[in-house]
């Protein structure tokens, strides 16, 4: 019996800002039930929303079609670079030890600005202070690289895909043109699970 | 049959079990890999979405979905069943009859889950359903069977009553077997008996002729020594009356004893000739019971034949003059002679042999009639019976006659010793055996065509002789 499941997400109302974080926090107690491993076992204390946001990032690698060339060697590392200020505070170095997506271990790369020469397949994009986020895109523009911007942020900022938190869970928004500027293809399951699926631009 | 339907039953059920749990693990693989999002995110609505989907299928018991961290993303379970534990954190045995299935959720190489299905046993109605096609089908064989074995049971009986039958027939048989036996030695006892009378009938035959020819020597030899006796009588007579005349000197006394030798020597031819009819007629008697006597010999004897190659022919125009001769009167003998070949044969008990069906042949026409002698030569090509073509070439000679013929009964025993429809001291019943007898042993064979008041044709066929040697002078 197969099952084809094609859901059309209803648009869901975002909470963004200081007062939702606290409702998120107390959402997330249900999860904690039997919580990431990762989570227990962070060494800093950053809040939930973060570990999982960290979570997801590395989680996100299968989701995505690379192109090829994307990995100069079967073996070259999965480079996830934290650009700007960094939320997760090692908890996603810790996160990612050991993990590989494939045959490409993850490695984690803090920078303070993007550049065109970055070496990074998903690039978060923090608090930015030595660059405007639009130069931050821009610089990756055309290269294979997911760009993810934390909730809180404009939405709409050009980036592939954007945090939301919603009813209590850390869900995201994807701009899937912006992901083919980056020849990047989303996979529909990623896509059905995203808040928001934006098409134009 | 029943063998087959039980194990079919079994693969079956096995089958269905397998192909059931075959079937259960596709849909808990297409669950796994349509939930991989929804797992890695931890969206647990779009994953029970998902799971609850299941819940149309009415054979899927439970369903459960964990993410790696062991956590349950989402799952339902039927009222009445248990919750699918996460295995490695506690297995509890399946109840009897239900099916688990397990995929693991992976994105690309990524796990990000696993996925557990479970399923109901099937249904009685239903497994009696499935099964039903196989219980109708063993039901059949053992009616089938049944069949069979009446079937082979009547088989059995009616062989039985065959058997019985083939019994009695073969009782009958053998009764039948032993009544003729016995008929075939009361047959032999019978003709043993025939045998002794002959014998008999011959002894007396025999004893008679010879009885006979002996009273005709007895009555010669009493009458010439009567007539011995009288002649002396007469002359003692003459003796004394001359002693007596001489003692008286008696001269006509003395004259009637000399009338008287006179007489005496007067009659003395007539006295010759009664003596030498006396001796003639018991020489007679004397040659014919020499020549029976022989004749009793030679086919007792089995005389030894010294046969040469002669012709047919020749041989009876040789004997010609002794047959006219012997042939009373009325009686004609014709010769029709046709034969060129040579027959290897012994000429003295040929001309025996045609002496005697001569013979008959003259008995047979007391009042006259004709003889017809032939002979002919005969092509085993063109021979119309299976018994002249067995012979090959071979010489006929026929002699028949126009005379009383025979019936069926003296035709078939013509050819016995002592055998005989001659008067008493006419015929020994030895002449067509003795004949038979030598045309054996020349290899060759003899029948008697005959019926009665038409006649009578005996056939004698000598084999051909193929050396070319001059025929005999006889």
């Amino acid at each position: 019996m197969a099952i084809s499941f094609h859901r059309c997400r209803p648009a869901a109302r975002r909470t963004r800002g200081a007062g939702a974080r606290w409702c998120i926090a107390i959402c997330m107690i249900s999860f904690a039930l039997a919580c990431c491993d990762a989570w227990a076992q962070s060494e800093s204390d950053i809040p939930l929303e973060y570990a999982i946001k960290a979570t997801y990032l590395y989680k996100l690698a299968p989701f995505i079609d690379w192109p090829p060339g994307a990995f100069a060697s079967p073996d070259a590392p999965f480079p996830i670079c934290v650009v700007g200020e960094d939320p997760f505070d090692g908890f996603l170095a810790h996160a990612i030890a050991g993990r590989a997506f494939g045959t490409h271990p993850f490695v984690v790369r803090r920078l303070d600005a993007l550049t065109n020469d970055a070496d990074c397949r998903i690039a978060y994009i923090g608090r930015l202070h030595s660059q405007s986020l639009q130069d931050a895109l821009a610089a990756v523009q055309g290269r294979p690289v997911l760009t993810v911007t934390d909730s809180g942020t404009d939405a709409d900022n050009g980036s592939i895909m954007q945090f939301v938190i919603e009813g209590g869970h850390v869900r995201f928004d994807i701009d899937n043109s912006a992901a083919a500027r980056n020849h990047l293809s989303i996979s529909s399951k990623l896509l059905n699970l995203a808040a928001v699926v934006k098409n134009n631009g | 049959m029943l063998i087959v339907s039980v194990l079919a039953t079994i693969y079956q059920y096995r089958y269905t079990r397998v192909e059931r749990l075959r079937q259960l693990r596709v849909q808990a693989t297409v669950l796994a890999a349509d939930i991989t999002a929804a797992v890695a995110f931890n969206d647990r609505t779009a994953a029970q979405e998902y799971v609850d989907a299941l819940k149309l299928d009415p054979r899927v018991d439970a369903v459960a979905v964990f993410n790696e961290a062991h956590q349950r993303m989402a799952a339902f379970q039927r009222s009445g069943s248990e919750p699918i534990p996460d295995v490695p954190t506690g297995a509890q045995p399946l109840k009897q009859g239900y099916l688990l299935a397990s995929a693991v959720a992976r994105q690309g190489t990524t796990p990000v889950g696993i996925v557990y299905l479970r399923a109901t046993p099937v249904p009685w109605s239903v497994r009696l359903a499935r099964f039903s096609g196989v219980i109708l089908l063993t039901l059949m064989s053992v009616l089938m069977l049944t069949l069979v074995t009446v079937a082979q049971l009547a088989l059995t009986r009616a062989n039985e009553k065959l058997h019985q039958r083939a019994a009695e027939l073969a009782d009958a048989n053998a009764r039948l077997l032993e009544e003729m036996e016995q008929r075939s030695r009361t047959e032999a006892a019978l003709h043993q008996s025939q045998k002794m009378e002959a014998v008999g009938q011959l002894s007396g035959g025999i004893a008679h002729d010879f009885n006979n020819l002996l009273m005709v020597l007895k009555s010669s030899l009493a009458l010439f020594g009567k007539r011995i006796r009288q002649d002396d009588e007469v002359i003692e007579q003459l003796a004394e009356r001359a002693r007596a005349a001489d003692a008286q000197s008696d001269v006509s006394a003395a004259r009637e004893v000399l009338h008287g030798v006179a007489d005496l020597a007067a009659q003395r031819r007539t006295r010759q000739q009664q003596i030498q009819r006396y001796l003639q007629t018991a020489q007679e008697g004397l040659d014919k019971a020499a020549s029976l006597t022989q004749r009793l010999l030679g086919f007792a004897r089995r005389q030894p034949l010294s046969p040469k190659p002669l012709k047919l022919d020749a041989l009876i125009r040789n004997i010609q003059p002794l047959l006219e001769h012997s042939m009373t009167s009325g009686v004609k003998i014709r010769y029709q002679l046709a034969s060129n070949w040579h027959v290897l044969c012994d000429s003295n008990q040929m001309e025996n042999a045609i002496f005697n069906l001569v013979n008959n042949a003259s008995d047979a026409m007391p009042e006259g009639g004709e003889i017809t002698i032939s002979t002919a030569d005969m092509r085993a090509e063109a021979a119309r019976s299976d018994l002249d073509r067995a012979l090959g070439d071979h010489v006929r000679l026929s002699v028949a006659d126009t005379g009383v013929g025979m019936d069926e009964e003296t035709r078939a025993k013509a050819f016995d010793p002592f055998f005989t429809t001659k008067p008493v001291g006419k015929g020994t019943g030895l002449g067509l055996s003795t004949i038979l007898g030598y045309v054996m042993q020349s290899n060759g064979s003899i029948s008697i065509d005959s019926e009665l008041g038409r006649g009578t044709m005996v056939h004698i066929d000598m084999p051909r002789a193929l050396a070319d040697v001059a025929t005999e002078t006889a």
